[in-house]
C-alpha cells in the first residue's frame, strides 16, 4: 500500500473518531455548532479525499450523508437521537468502506446494501425543522434560516478615485436599486492628520451589509465603474466569518467591533464566532490600548441581552477551539518507526557512553571527567526529549469508551454516565497501545457487571443513573489508571465459591475480601451465570491481566458490597529507556528503576525491629516485608559474603517492601533490552540492560518481588 | 458665494452658501484648515448645501477629526436635505452630528 | 521452517561442526550466524542450569545454552578454545538469536542422506527431542540438531518450573500462568 492510501486511511480514521466524537459530545449538548461542523466536515473531507482516490463507494455513500449534515447544520433537519443514531451507524459504515476499499480494493454486496438500507433510513423520512425552537429554548442564537442572505461589500478607495471622477456614495445609492442596505460602516480611519490631508484624495473605505437576492455578477455589475479605483470585495454568506478574522487584522478595534455587532445583528455571523474573534483582537490590542477597552462579553450582555452564562460558555469554548486549532497547526505527522529507531539509537548512545565514563575513570583520565560528564548530562537531555516524542494524552484511549458506555446503556436499557478526569496525562505510546483492550474488558465488567439496572439502583436508594469514572495521574514514574462505577461491587461470597469449585481455593484456606477479589484475575473464574455478549464468558480478567503483567505493571481491584468497584492499574511510563539504581547482591549485579526506590538505609536488626522469622522490618513505625536477594534469587555464594548489607525500600502504589542487597553501586541511565520471549515467565526479572562494560545486569520485577516479600511474611 | 466666516468669543461660525464636492473641496479646505487653530469651537451651517458627494463628506471628517485632536468643538447645524440623505445613507449621523443624536434618542 | 529444516537436513547439505561434552555436534550451517568469543555470561536466577545466562550482542541481549549440560552430562568448563556458536531460529514467525556454548568448534563438512542415521537413544535422564538425527562421517559420529527444539523444550520446563515457584510462594490465584 502506498503512503497516500495510508495518509488516507489514518486521515479517514482520525476524522471518524471526531465524527464519533461530535455525536456523543451532541448527546450532551443538543445544537453545538463547533460539534455539528465537525461532522459536517468530517464527512464532506472524507467525501472529498475518496473523490481524489476513485473511490466510488465512499464517495457514493458519504455523499448523502454530508447533504444530510448540511441540512442539519443550516437548521433544516433537526438531529434528535434517531439521527444520531443513524450517523453513528453511518461513520461505521464508512469505516467499513474504506478498510474494504482500501484492503481488498472492492465493497462486499453485503456491505453495500447494508449502505443502501442506511441511506433510506436516513433520507427517506423528512423531519419536522424543530431545532430553531429547541435551540431558542437553549438560548442559542442560530442563523436566521429564512429570507435572502446578507451579503458583506467590502470597498477600498484607491487615493485617486475622486479624481477621476468616481464618487463613491453614489454606488452605494445605486446598490439600493437591488436590494436593502441593511448597515454600513464608513472607515475614514486612513484620513491623515491636517497637514498631509489632501481634499480631492479618497481617503474612504466602507463595510455593508447588504441584503439582497442578487446575484454576486449582478452585484459586481454596480461596481463596473469603480473597478479601476476601488479594492471590491463581495462575500456571500457563507464566507463571510471566515473573511471577518482576517478583516480583524487590517481595521482599527472599534470598526471591527461595530462590524461584529452588524454582522451579528443580521446573522451573518453568530455570537459565538463574534465574541471569539473579538477577544482574540482584544488581546491583541491590548498593549496599544489608549482608550479603556470595554469586554467584549460586556457588550454583548449589554447590547443583545444574552446571558452571562452563556458569553462566558462561548468565550471558554471558542479558547479551548482556538487552542486545539493552532495545536494542530504546528503538529507533524511522523511514522512511529521511525520514532522507534531514534529511540534505539538514543539507548546505544546511552550505553556507548556509559562505556566512555568508565574507560576515563578506568585509565585515571581526570581531565577528561568534565568532558564525560557534560557530555552525559545532554545525552540524558536527549534521551528525555527522545521518549517525550512518543508520549501521548490518554485522553483519546478514554473518548472511545464513550461509545461503548453509550452502546452498552442502550442495550442494556441501563444508564450509566461516563465522566473523564486527567485525560492529558501522558504516557508512551507503545504502552498506550496494549493498554486500550485491557481497559476495553475492565470496562465492560464494569458496565455489564458492576452497574445494576435502574430499579434495582432505585430499591438501593441510589441515583437510576450509574457513573463509571476513568481516572489517570502520574505517581513516582509510573501512571495510574483508575476505572471505577458506583455499582453492586463485587460479591466476595459468591467468588470465593466459584474459586472453591474450580480448585483455585481450597475450602479451610483464609482469605481476606481484598485476596478474594484479586482471583477474579484467575484464567477460568467468571461470576455472572448469565453471559452475556459483553463479557462474561470467562475470560477476560486473566486475559487483563496477563496484559498489565506484560507491561511491567500492577492491577488491584477494590469493592464495597453496594458502593461501587475500583480498578487500580499502575504502569511504567515508558518501556525503553529508565533511571536505573544499581544494587549487587553476592557479587551479582542488579538494576531497580529508580522511581520505585523509595529510600536506602543501612540493615540493622538495632535501628529497625527486624523480624527474620516472620520477615518483615519495622522501619519508623512502618511495618514492611523483606526480602534478600540473594536468596530469593538463588544467588551462589561467592568469597565476599557478610558484608554490611543495606536495605532498599521500594514502593509501588500503596505496596511497600525492602531488598536486602550487599552493595548499593547508584543511578544509572538504563536502556531497558527485553530479556527474550524464554524468560518471560519468570517473575523476578523483568528485563536486562547492557552496562558501560559491556555486560548484561538484569532489571528486578519489583512489583513481582514485593508480591513475593509480602506473601513470604503472610505465610510465617 | 462659498463659505461665510465670522468668529465670536473663539468660536468660527461658518454658513456653506454652497455645493460640497469634489469641485469645492480643495477650495473649502484651504479656507477653514488655518482657521482651525485660531479658534476654540466651529459651528458649520449646512442649510444652504446644494450638493454633497463623497470629497463633501470627506471634508467634514476630515474638519471634525482635526477639530478633535485639538480638542475643540465641532458642531454642524441644520443639514440641507441633501446632506441629511447623505449622513443617513452613511451612518454618519452618530459620528458627525453626536450632541444631536443624543437629543433624539434621550 | 522446522520442516524446512528437516527436509534440509534428510538430504544432506554443509554443516557447522563443534564439540560440547564428549560429543560432536552438527548444525546446518544455514541456521548459523556466526561464532564469536566467549563474553561475560551473566546468569540468570531461577533459570535451569543447562541456561548458562546471557551475552550483549551488539547490544542485543542474547540466551545462551549449554549443550553438555542439556544432555544431562554436567555444565561445560570454560576453557580458551570455548566460544559461542549463535544460531538463529524462528517461531512463529519470530526471529530469535539463541548462543550454544560449545568446547571447540571444528570444521565444515558435507553431510549426504548416506549419512543419516535415525536418533540413538540416550537414556531416559536426558531431553533428546533437540536431536534431529545421527550421521556417521569417516567413522565419526555426528550429532545432527534441530535448534528450533532447543527453545521448544526449554520453554515447556520453564513455564513448569515458573508454575512451581508460584505454587509455593505466593496465593495462587493473584498470579497467571503463561
Amino acid at each position: 500500500m502506498d503512503d497516500l492510501t495510508q495518509t488516507f486511511i489514518q486521515e479517514s480514521e482520525e476524522l471518524l473518531t471526531q465524527m464519533e466524537d461530535a455525536l456523543l459530545a451532541l448527546e450532551d449538548e443538543p445544537g453545538d455548532e463547533e460539534q455539528i461542523n465537525s461532522l459536517f466536515r468530517a464527512m464532506h473531507t472524507i467525501k472529498g479525499a475518496a473523490g481524489i482516490f476513485g473511490f466510488d463507494p465512499v464517495v457514493d455513500f458519504t455523499h448523502p450523508v454530508e447533504t444530510v449534515l448540511d441540512q442539519v447544520r443550516s437548521g433544516g433537519r433537526a438531529l434528535d437521537d434517531e439521527l444520531a443514531g443513524l450517523l453513528l451507524q453511518c461513520k461505521d459504515h464508512t469505516a467499513a468502506l474504506v478498510e474494504q476499499i482500501t484492503g481488498v480494493g472492492e465493497i462486499e454486496a453485503t456491505l453495500l446494501a447494508d449502505g443502501y438500507t442506511l441511506l433510506e433510513q436516513l433520507t427517506g423520512q423528512v423531519q419536522a425543522p424543530a431545532v430553531a425552537a429547541d435551540a431558542a429554548q437553549e438560548g442559542v442564537v442560530e442563523q436566521e434560516p429564512v429570507g435572502p442572505p446578507h451579503w458583506l461589500i467590502t470597498l477600498k478607495f484607491h487615493p485617486d478615485a475622486l479624481r477621476n471622477g468616481i464618487d463613491p456614495v453614489s454606488f452605494i445609492r445605486y446598490l439600493g436599486n437591488l436590494g436593502d442596505v441593511v448597515d454600513l460602516i464608513l472607515h475614514h480611519d486612513q484620513l491623515p492628520g491636517s497637514d498631509a490631508f489632501d481634499p480631492e484624495s479618497c481617503y474612504l473605505g466602507f463595510d455593508i451589509i447588504f441584503h439582497s437576492d442578487a446575484s454576486k455578477q449582478e452585484i459586481q455589475a454596480v461596481f463596473e465603474f469603480a473597478e479601476d479605483d476601488c479594492d471590491i470585495r463581495i462575500l456571500p454568506p457563507a464566507e463571510i466569518e471566515c473573511a471577518f478574522e482576517q478583516m480583524m487584522d487590517e481595521l482599527p478595534d472599534d470598526h471591527t467591533q461595530r462590524l461584529g455587532e452588524m454582522l451579528l445583528a443580521v446573522g451573518a455571523i453568530t455570537e459565538h464566532e463574534l465574541t471569539g474573534s473579538l477577544q482574540q483582537q482584544t488581546e491583541q490590542a491590548t498593549a496599544e490600548a489608549e482608550a479603556p477597552v470595554l469586554p467584549v462579553g460586556h457588550i454583548l450582555v449589554e447590547q443583545k441581552a444574552v446571558s452571562r452564562e452563556l458569553v462566558d460558555k462561548a468565550l471558554d469554548k471558542q479558547q479551548k477551539a482556538k487552542q486545539k486549532a493552532s495545536h494542530e497547526a504546528s503538529l507533524i505527522r511522523v511514522d512511529s518507526a521511525k520514532l522507534g529507531r531514534l529511540i534505539n539509537l538514543v539507548g546505544e548512545l546511552v550505553i556507548s557512553n556509559a562505556a566512555v565514563k568508565l574507560r576515563v575513570e578506568e585509565q585515571g583520565l581526570g581531565e577528561l571527567s568534565e568532558l564525560v560528564a557534560a557530555s552525559e548530562h545532554l545525552v540524558e537531555e536527549i534521551r528525555d526529549n527522545a521518549l517525550q516524542l512518543r508520549m501521548v494524552q490518554i485522553g483519546d484511549t478514554f473518548s472511545r469508551f464513550r461509545r461503548v458506555v453509550r452502546d452498552v446503556s442502550r442495550d442494556m436499557e441501563k444508564e450509566i454516565e461516563l465522566v473523564i478526569t486527567g485525560g492529558d496525562t501522558e504516557l508512551d505510546k507503545t504502552v498506550v497501545e496494549k493498554i486500550t483492550d485491557p481497559l476495553t474488558h475492565l470496562v465492560r465488567n464494569s458496565l455489564d457487571h458492576g452497574i445494576e439496572m435502574p430499579q434495582e439502583r432505585l430499591r438501593a436508594g441510589k441515583p437510576a443513573k450509574g457513573t463509571l469514572s476513568l481516572n489517570a495521574y502520574h505517581d513516582s514514574g509510573h501512571i495510574v489508571i483508575q476505572i471505577r462505577d458506583d455499582g453492586a461491587g463485587l460479591d466476595a461470597t459468591r467468588i470465593r465459591a466459584k474459586a472453591e469449585a474450580i480448585g483455585l481455593v481450597k475450602p479451610d484456606q483464609v482469605l481476606t475480601d481484598k485476596e478474594i477479589y484479586q482471583l477474579i484475575f484467575a484464567p477460568g473464574l467468571s461470576t455472572k451465570d448469565k453471559a452475556s455478549n459483553l463479557s462474561g464468558r470467562g475470560v477476560g480478567m486473566d486475559v487483563v491481566r496477563r496484559n498489565i503483567d506484560a507491561l511491567r505493571g500492577i492491577i488491584d481491584i477494590d469493592s464495597e458490597p453496594g458502593t461501587g468497584t475500583t480498578v487500580t492499574i499502575h504502569l511504567p511510563l515508558t518501556l525503553a529507556i529508565i533511571d536505573g539504581f544499581m544494587v549487587s547482591a553476592r557479587g551479582e549485579r542488579y538494576i531497580i528503576p529508580l522511581s520505585m526506590v523509595e529510600e536506602c538505609v543501612e540493615m540493622e536488626a538495632t535501628a529497625w525491629q527486624v523480624d527474620e522469622d516472620r520477615r518483615y522490618v519495622n522501619l519508623r513505625g512502618e511495618v514492611m516485608p523483606y526480602l534478600s536477594l540473594a536468596e530469593f534469587l538463588q544467588i551462589p555464594h561467592c568469597h565476599d559474603d557478610h558484608r554490611r548489607e543495606s536495605l532498599v525500600i521500594v514502593r509501588i502504589g500503596h505496596h511497600k517492601a525492602g531488598f536486602v542487597v550487599d552493595t548499593l553501586h547508584g543511578e544509572l541511565q538504563t536502556v531497558i533490552k527485553p530479556l527474550g520471549r524464554i524468560f518471560s515467565g519468570f517473575r523476578g526479572i523483568s528485563g536486562s540492560t547492557v552496562l558501560g562494560s559491556g555486560e548484561v545486569a538484569l532489571i528486578l520485577d519489583v512489583q513481582g518481588l514485593i508480591q513475593a516479600a509480602t506473601a513470604q511474611m503472610q505465610l510465617h | 458665494m462659498g463659505l461665510e466666516i465670522r468668529q465670536e468669543q473663539g468660536t468660527a461660525f461658518v454658513d456653506v452658501q454652497d455645493e460640497m464636492t469634489i469641485y469645492t473641496a480643495a477650495l473649502q479646505w484651504e479656507q477653514l484648515q488655518p482657521l482651525l487653530a485660531q479658534v476654540k469651537a466651529v459651528d458649520m451651517n449646512l442649510s444652504a448645501v446644494s450638493e454633497m458627494d463623497s470629497a463633501g463628506i470627506q471634508l467634514l471628517l476630515a474638519l471634525k477629526q482635526a477639530s478633535d485632536r485639538l480638542h475643540n468643538r465641532f458642531v454642524l447645524t441644520a443639514p440641507a436635505p441633501c446632506v441629511e440623505d447623505l449622513l443617513q445613507l452613511l451612518r454618519l449621523r452618530s459620528v458627525l452630528m453626536p450632541a444631536e443624536e443624543a437629543e433624539t434618542d434621550g | 521452517m522446522t520442516d524446512k529444516t528437516v527436509q534440509h537436513a534428510l538430504h544432506g547439505g554443509q554443516f557447522l561442526t563443534f564439540v560440547s561434552g564428549d560429543e560432536l555436534f552438527a548444525v546446518d550451517i544455514m541456521q548459523v550466524n556466526e561464532i564469536i568469543e566467549i563474553s561475560a555470561l551473566t546468569r540468570v536466577p531461577k533459570t535451569p542450569d543447562f541456561i548458562r545466562g546471557v551475552i550483549n550482542l551488539r547490544g542485543g541481549v542474547v540466551p545462551v545454552i549449554d549443550l553438555t549440560a542439556k544432555l544431562g552430562n554436567g555444565l561445560s568448563d570454560l576453557t580458551k578454545r570455548s566460544c559461542v556458536v549463535l544460531v538463529s531460529i524462528e517461531r512463529n514467525d519470530v526471529q530469535q538469536i539463541l548462543g550454544l556454548l560449545v568446547d571447540e568448534v571444528r570444521e565444515i563438512i558435507d553431510i549426504t542422506d548416506d549419512h543419516v542415521k535415525p536418533p540413538p537413544s540416550f537414556g531416559d535422564q536426558a531431553d533428546t527431542r533437540f536431536i534431529q538425527a545421527m550421521a556417521q562421517v569417516d567413522q565419526l559420529f555426528i550429532i545432527l540438531l534441530d535448534v528450533s527444539r532447543i527453545l521448544e523444550q526449554h520453554e515447556i520446563e520453564q513455564a513448569g518450573a515458573i508454575a512451581e515457584q508460584l505454587s509455593d510462594s505466593v496465593p495462587q490465584a493473584a498470579h497467571s500462568n503463561h
